[in-house]
């Protein structure tokens, strides 16, 4: 690892300053400080003296993105460290299993330091080369596949989900793949993506997008998980509205014991003359259990990944976000996703600041609200976190 | 938002040696060159406070109204994201998650990236020639250049935001070194203002352009050419979603 980091320093700085050089070095470290709550009513009173109600956590982290450029060859690495202090590392096992794991073929997963009190670890989630002919492109390695057309919720994301609560990681995982893109004309293009062995899950996809009308079109057919899968979306507009969707569909696989599932998603934004950037979305997810509520708010934090058969905990969810610059140096967010299961309900304000060029501070919040059934389905907040981040760019 | 800064060259640049005095002919001039033509440029861009200023600087590549493409090359936080302008199609390329995301119509009624421009001045669809009467006021000079001053009055049916625009166009090169934009009630609203004339790609051009709304004493946009060609042939490919991916 460290022999790594020592080439990249050394190619960024002994090649960057040139305009017109082959390598490309950018990053940032960041410090985030989360404070969370959980509220003891949804728990048992059992459970109260094991459970930690009140939590907080600090990290840096570190991320570095070395391009390289050479004719029609490009390749690319992106690693992320991060060092971790408080109730997380003292979690102890279920944290550092949770953390150093690998979902792809190779483990470039590296857990270096450990202790009681602190812990290490830096994780390759991107490593690739490209090479681009003409209509052609092939890249092969690590790396990130976005089929995704709406905001937020992606069934078409065959390749690669993400956590949208996981703010904090702005890459998003990647996966490792063959990806093979041609290019018929200016508008069209067809798409292969190969990812064998991601989670013992292997992926492989056929995706062929065009334009027609101002809409973007694209149809997917493929394998996830031992099941066909038949997909497709648009990214349009109605008047001044954006309008865009997607939906894939599983096939029933008897011999998997896989049944068949529909997830759809859609959404409308629209900018107004201010600049809010409002969109309104809905996720249709077959996979997800009903009559969850407040229990399924588990399998989204600590930064877990979603599938693209399940990317989100409810059946239903609706979506409401508000983005705002204040100035060119403040931006608001807010963002609300409710699904009628126990009415559940996040929200996930945040709001960011400009200190300079190339620093920035960000504090933002989740509040995780349900119907809690200890407590004759009282409506009430189950969790809430609070962060506050500074970062530096280079 | 980020759509295009083709308009800007419309609006703020012109160059002719024929003289004339119609005044609809002057703007004729000072728009009709560039219509319709290609154009490569390096810019920065400074919001000018009166407690602070950013700068953002970008690459930019267009062909007519149609078509551009803007790569921002600083600062080190949005490096790498690129806006293409494709008819009527706005697509914005995220490079740290390798995202290609369409942006809604209505992103062109915003501001341009919370400058004093709006997109109205960069994008505009209305043209200086066709969408106002023209009456030429006299000649002045704007800082030391000879220019003749114009009032553009929207006509009836235009679909133009402001109630009156005063260009004052050089008399030589054909610049536009200073307009005025007036709201409905004829009230000043903002002023850009060449700052700077120099060389760009061989010719005579504002290198330097300013910004200032009347409202907010201090505030400011400047922008600076470090280069801007219009004797370029760009591929119409790079108009298109591929290679906003690779685009460098």
């Amino acid at each position: 690892m460290k022999k790594l980091l020592v080439i990249l320093l050394l190619a960024s700085l002994g090649l960057q300053a040139q305009e017109e050089s082959p390598w490309q070095l950018t990053g940032y470290l960041k410090y985030l400080a989360s404070y969370s709550q959980v509220n003891k009513a949804y728990f048992p009173p059992e459970l109260h003296s094991e459970t930690s109600f009140n939590n907080f956590d600090q990290l840096l982290h570190n991320r570095f993105d070395l391009r390289y450029y050479k004719g029609g060859w490009t390749g690319g690495i992106g690693m992320r460290t991060r060092l971790f202090q408080g109730a997380s590392v003292e979690k102890g096992e279920s944290f550092y299993q949770g953390l150093d794991k690998d979902a792809g073929l190779a483990d470039l997963s590296f857990l270096y330091w450990k202790s009681d009190q602190v812990l290490m670890h830096t994780i390759i989630d991107r490593l690739w080369l490209q090479y681009e002919i003409e209509k052609w492109s092939f890249r092969l390695g690590r790396q990130r596949i976005n089929w995704g057309m709406t905001s937020v919720f992606n069934p078409n994301d065959l390749l690669n989900q993400y956590n949208f609560l996981d703010f904090d990681y702005e890459e998003r995982p990647g996966v490792d793949a063959l990806r093979v893109q041609f290019f018929p004309n200016f508008s069209s293009q067809l798409e292969l993506a190969i990812a064998p062995g991601r989670d013992e899950i292997n992926t492989a996809a056929l995706l062929y997008r065009n334009n027609a009308y101002l809409y973007d079109f694209q149809f997917i057919a493929g394998f996830y998980d031992a099941q066909a899968t038949l997909g497709g979306g648009w990214a349009g507009s109605i008047g001044g509205f954006g309008f865009k969707g997607e939906a894939n569909y599983y096939f029933e696989n008897n011999q998997e014991a896989k049944s068949e599932v529909l997830v759809a998603a859609a959404d409308v934004d629209y900018v107004f003359s201010n600049g809010l950037y409002l969109t309104l979305g809905y996720l249709y997810n077959q996979s997800a259990a009903e009559g969850l509520g407040v229990l399924a708010f588990s399998n989204v934090s600590d930064g877990q990944v979603l599938s693209p058969r399940n990317p989100y905990i409810y059946r239903n969810t609706a979506l409401l976000s508000l983005n705002y610059p204040f100035n060119p140096l403040i931006n608001g967010s807010l963002t609300g996703m409710y699904s009628p299961d126990g009415n559940s309900t996040i929200i996930f304000p945040s709001i960011s600041y400009s200190l300079s060029t190339n620093w920035d501070i960000l504090v933002a919040g989740q509040f995780f609200l349900a119907d809690n059934d200890l407590a004759a389905q009282e409506y009430d907040a189950f969790a809430n976190s609070l962060f506050l981040r500074l970062k530096w760019s280079f | 938002m980020k759509t295009s800064i083709l308009s800007l060259f419309l609006l703020l640049m012109g160059f002719s040696t024929t003289s004339t005095t119609d005044p609809t002919e002057i703007v004729q001039k000072a728009e009709d060159k560039l219509r319709g033509e290609q154009s490569y440029s390096e810019m920065s861009m400074t919001i000018v406070r009166p407690s602070w200023n950013r700068t953002i600087k970008m690459k930019s590549w267009s062909r007519g109204t149609d078509f551009s493409l803007i790569l921002i090359t600083a600062p080190a936080r949005d490096k790498g994201t690129v806006f293409l302008k494709k008819r009527k199609e706005i697509y914005n390329w995220i490079p740290s998650i390798e995202r290609q995301i369409k942006l809604p119509p209505s992103m062109m009624n915003q501001s341009w990236m919370g400058s004093d421009f709006t997109n109205d001045d960069l994008v505009t669809e209305s043209s200086l020639v066709k969408d106002y009467d023209h009456e030429l006021l006299g000649e002045v000079t704007v800082n030391g250049r000879e220019a003749y001053q114009i009032k553009l009055v929207p006509k009836e049916d235009a679909a133009v935001i402001w109630g009156k625009v005063v260009l004052h166009i050089d008399k030589t090169e054909y610049l536009h070194l200073k307009t005025e934009f007036y709201d409905e009630d004829e009230e000043l609203v903002s002023t850009m203002e060449a700052k700077k004339i120099g060389t760009l790609g061989g010719k005579t051009l504002p290198t330097i352009i300013e910004m200032q709304p009347v409202s907010e004493p201090g505030n400011k946009t400047i922008l600076e050419y470090q280069e801007l060609d219009f004797d370029v042939n760009i591929p119409r490919e790079y108009f298109t979603t591929q290679y906003m991916k690779r685009v460098r």
